[in-house]
């Protein structure tokens, strides 16, 4: 049933893309989409929770991100428009990377996982390259060697790990589960597995866009088309770090566990100080987000690295409201370039004038880390969870950041806000498909603003439940 | 045969010609396949190498190739250093594998230090040379180091690991060649010096 599942939306919309009517296309997609996230809800009582949870959000947000993109598709440059940027091919490959990531959120092994993983990297190598030119055919190309050189790294660490496991004895059918890893863990306590581990971490990490690996995210994330971004930025970031978390629940069990942590808070610290101080340097709307989504990036290594129930529900929490909120940034950004026609930061005017352009306002001040947004209360746990955990140093380190960061989306918002919208509204696109894209960032924006108020719900104790589970190594 | 081996990867460094690379990137494929021959015993498991080979050692050179004649590309990886350089590069890579082999992590692996040179060389194919082509190449002996890596870790690796190895290698050479081949319209000699202006 999962392997069904994880297949739809690769075969559902491969079917899609058979009718002549374009409107039947559309149509089609959006009902498969529905299909899907409706299906992968119904998985809910075969997946452990952590999988679940991923599953589940991933499944909503496409769905949301297909239908935004049949309304507002991104359309190519016609000078340079590639053989793979039309619409079914675009569509196919927003399946297939679907299709990938359901697949690394509901594999139960490293081999599984890894595979998923790199399957993201090969189908959406050619949506960062979908807009044509130069610049994003070498965004495309850097991301695509970048992150296969990382994720290469993974798999060489996972042999490492499955290594040392079979010299400890453990079955050959076994060394690559994660579950029975941990029950093992006790025997993996040789130089050989935290080798591996670490070669893990750093090949996921280099997915998840941490300091020192992050240098293709701020370009493909930044040159691909808006829908594009949205999943990167949102999704992609989300599943890597859902890898990290599997690495971690084998490492707890090992005295591997200091060094990773250690590795997880440096590599975390770097990215939230270098990605919020380059925040303020970006004079490009999409740049800046891309900037901003390493900075979070290092909020959630940061909060994995304390290992304790309070930094897994901050990771986890901080993770999920990110998915949305940086989703409904990038999607707002595609409806106001195709106002505006533009994503220069000088050129961007009256945003308050229109919905998209709020949408955008919203999102920008909830990425700031501004009360009432979720990101805030994950904030201000991790700050709560780094002093009484007596990380002193680091949550200076990480207020700083996280006003820098704060001050960099502020500015936008104050310039951006004001004034009358340069350029007059574009009419390549029909209207009625441009109230679907904003039907859709209402209802992302409805999400973000439910999650907000979701840590003072009854279901928040499942989440901690949860958490308590990971920290405990379960 | 280790010696052969070792000469395979350090012509993908140290030679400059596309198609010397290839040579060496087929030599160095074709021994790490040796490794993991299965024999003729399961004709299901031989038949899956023969596929794994086949993708490993026809597809992905040819695929370069076809790029190299259809862009009329010249036969020239565009070494980023002069030939000392390069050779001072492979005698690096080889001093890096044989510490990591020594170090008390591997120190009890068989040819442990193959697999840490196979990487560095992989590596070091990209670092020496500005040309798209030498990216590609580095990605296609990635992919076979991950093989190479397979066997001498958990020599009873499950065949699925290896086939999602051998066909991300592969695919992913082909997608970078798809793209390579747009590049190839504004930057006709595929040199990374003209993709300056990302700044990650």
């Amino acid at each position: 049933m999962i392997v069904a599942v994880t297949l739809f939306p690769l075969l559902s919309f491969a079917v899609a893309a058979i009718p002549a009517q374009r409107s039947l296309r559309l149509f089609a997609r959006a009902l498969f989409s529905v299909v899907t996230a409706v299906a992968t809800f119904a998985l809910v009582p075969h997946l452990d929770a952590l999988s679940a949870i991923f599953a589940c959000t991933v499944s909503l947000l496409m769905m949301l991100v297909v239908v935004y993109s049949g309304g507002l598709f991104p359309a190519p440059s016609r000078e340079h428009r590639p053989p793979w940027s039309r619409p079914p091919a675009f569509f196919l490959l927003v399946a297939a990377f679907w299709s990938s990531m359901l697949f690394a959120v509901t594999a139960t092994t490293f081999v599984g996982l890894w595979a998923g993983i790199t399957a993201t990297t090969l189908a959406t190598t050619f949506l960062v390259a979908h807009l044509g030119g130069r610049t994003a055919l070498e965004a495309a190309w850097k991301y695509l060697m970048l992150c296969s050189f990382g994720i290469a790294v993974a798999l060489i660490g996972a042999f490492m790990l499955a290594r040392a496991a079979g010299d400890a004895g453990m079955l050959a059918g076994d060394r690559f589960s994660w579950s029975a890893l941990a029950q093992y863990g006790a025997h993996l306590n040789t130089p050989l597995a935290r080798t591996g581990l670490l070669l893990m971490l750093v090949g996921f990490a280099t997915k998840a866009g941490l300091v020192p690996m992050h240098a293709w995210l701020p370009d493909a994330h930044a040159k691909a088309p808006a829908p594009v971004s949205a999943m990167l930025s949102g999704l992609l970031v989300s599943c890597a770090f859902y890898a990290i978390v599997r690495v971690q629940g084998v490492t707890l069990h090992t005295n591997a566990a200091a060094l990773f942590e250690h590795v997880l808070r440096d590599g975390g610290a770097l990215s939230l100080t270098l990605g919020a101080a380059l925040m303020l340097a970006q004079r490009d709307i999409k740049r800046l987000l891309s900037y901003s989504t390493i900075e979070h990036a290092g909020i959630v290594a940061i909060a994995l690295s304390l290992a304790t129930p309070l930094g897994y529900f901050i990771a986890l929490y901080h993770l999920i409201d990110h998915a949305f909120v940086k989703s409904l940034a990038f999607l707002s950004v595609g409806v106001v370039q195709s106002e505006q026609g533009t994503t220069s930061m000088g050129h961007i005017r009256g945003l308050r004038r229109r919905p998209a352009g709020i949408a955008l306002l919203f999102a920008a001040i909830g990425l700031g880390g501004l009360p009432p947004g979720g990101l805030f209360i994950s904030e201000l746990l991790l700050m709560l969870a780094l002093v009484s955990g007596a990380h002193y140093w680091l949550a200076v380190i990480a207020a700083i950041a996280l006003l820098v960061g704060f001050a960099a989306l502020l500015r936008f918002a104050v310039e951006s806000a004001a004034g009358t919208p340069s350029v007059a509204p574009a009419a390549s696109e029909p209207k009625a498909l441009l109230g679907f894209a904003s039907v859709t960032l209402w209802c992302v924006g409805a999400g973000a603003l439910a999650l907000a108020i979701f840590p003072f719900l009854p279901q928040a104790a499942r989440l901690l439940e949860l958490s308590r589970t990971l920290a405990s190594g379960g | 045969m280790t010696f052969l081996f070792l000469c395979a990867l350090a012509a993908l460094v140290v030679d400059a010609r596309i198609r010397t690379a290839l040579l060496g990137y087929v030599l160095f494929t074709g021994i790490a396949l040796s490794f993991s021959y299965p024999g003729l015993g399961d004709v299901r498991v031989f038949a899956i190498f023969v596929a794994l080979a086949f993708v490993k050692l026809v597809v992905g050179p040819v695929s370069i190739l076809w790029l190299e004649k259809h862009r009329g590309l010249r036969n020239d990886l565009r070494p980023s250093f002069p030939l000392g350089g390069r050779i001072a590069l492979v005698l690096f890579a080889l001093g890096l594998a044989h510490s990591a082999g020594r170090l008390p992590a591997f120190s009890d692996i068989h040819n442990v230090g193959l697999v840490f040179f196979a990487l560095a060389t992989s590596i070091a194919v990209v670092i020496a040379h500005r040309s798209l082509i030498a990216n590609a190449i580095g990605l296609l002996a990635l992919g076979s180091t991950v093989s190479l890596a397979a066997v001498v870790f958990v020599p009873h690796v499950p065949m699925s690991a290896e086939l999602a190895d051998t066909f991300d290698a592969v695919l992913a050479t082909l997608v970078g060649l798809a793209i390579a081949r747009e590049i190839a319209r504004e930057n006709p000699e595929l040199d990374v010096r003209g993709m300056r202006e990302l700044r990650g």
